[in-house]
């Protein structure tokens, strides 16, 4: 007997979607950008790479993320339910000017990448004393 | 008259038959088959001969921000993303997705509900659950009764 007439029939109505799944398309990750007094912070969620597999790269004004992502599974299955692509992640940001390109971080921790830009000098607010004549 | 008949050629027209292929596309009839429709989190589903194995990106998660349940041939997960929020700062964009959420899953065959296993790597949640002795493929071997 079949162990699932069920699963059969599932597959024969998927063939669309495994193949969506299984192309090699890029995804652009979910980011947020919160702005602080000397620093940018961008939050990406980049499910399923891990940090060697991520390129953070500021060239010519832009920020360019870039990861690998393997394959999951492996070995090529049919989907029972195919719902979301499995692709390398890219994404380009312009930087203003007031972003110091030399004194960036970048850490991956729980599938999120977080990377702190810190302002240049000039950009810092400061306060300038008053002097009373 | 300023009133004109809407044709099969108008732009409307044009926008549901676009419409119409689009969801004709995106939108097969597994779902029915599964008897659920689409949630948060989105889920690949797959098997080999053992069990069947079930997906999910949960980025920023850790195990302990996840509940999993099977009962009565249904998966469910459920939790909840909190976000931090930076003290002193400017919200530039804000595109991630926070707050709880509960997903179901009918699960297509019997389950050894005692050995589902689930681990959580880099924001990818992978469940899996071995399908029960009877619903696993089994070879049946044929014996040649004429001699």
């Amino acid at each position: 007997m079949s162990p699932s007439g069920m699963l059969q029939r599932s597959k024969s109505a998927l063939p669309a979607r495994r193949e969506a799944a299984r192309t090699s398309r890029t995804y652009r990750p979910a980011v947020d950008i919160v702005e602080r007094a000397d620093e940018l912070i961008v939050t990406a969620d980049m499910p399923g790479t891990t940090a060697e597999e991520i390129d953070v790269r500021i060239e010519n004004g832009t920020l360019s993320l870039r990861a690998r992502v393997h394959r999951r599974p492996d070995e090529a299955q049919p989907w029972l339910l195919g719902e979301f692509g499995i692709g390398d992640y890219e994404r380009d940001f312009t930087l203003g000017d007031t972003l110091d390109p030399a004194n960036v971080a970048a850490d991956y921790r729980n599938g999120v990448l977080t990377i702190r830009l810190r302002k240049t000098e000039a950009a810092k607010p400061r306060t300038i004393r008053v002097d009373a004549k | 008259m300023f009133l004109r008949r809407l044709d099969e050629t108008s732009p409307i027209h044009r926008l549901r038959d676009e419409m119409d292929r689009l969801f004709g596309e995106f939108l097969p009839d597994v779902s029915f088959d599964f008897g659920w429709a689409r949630g948060f989190p989105a889920l690949n589903v797959w098997e080999d001969e053992q069990n069947v194995f079930v997906e999910a990106e949960l980025p920023g998660l850790t195990m302990s921000d996840i509940e999993l349940t099977v009962l009565g041939g249904e998966l469910t997960i459920k939790g909840e993303r909190k976000l931090e929020e930076p003290k002193d700062a400017t919200v530039h964009r804000r595109e991630r997705m926070t707050g709880s959420f509960l997903r179901s899953l009918s699960l297509p065959v019997d389950i050894d509900a005692d050995h589902v296993t689930a681990e959580l790597h880099q924001g990818v949640l992978r469940v899996t659950l071995p399908k029960s002795p009877t619903a696993r493929p089994r070879r049946i071997e044929v014996k040649a009764l004429d001699k």
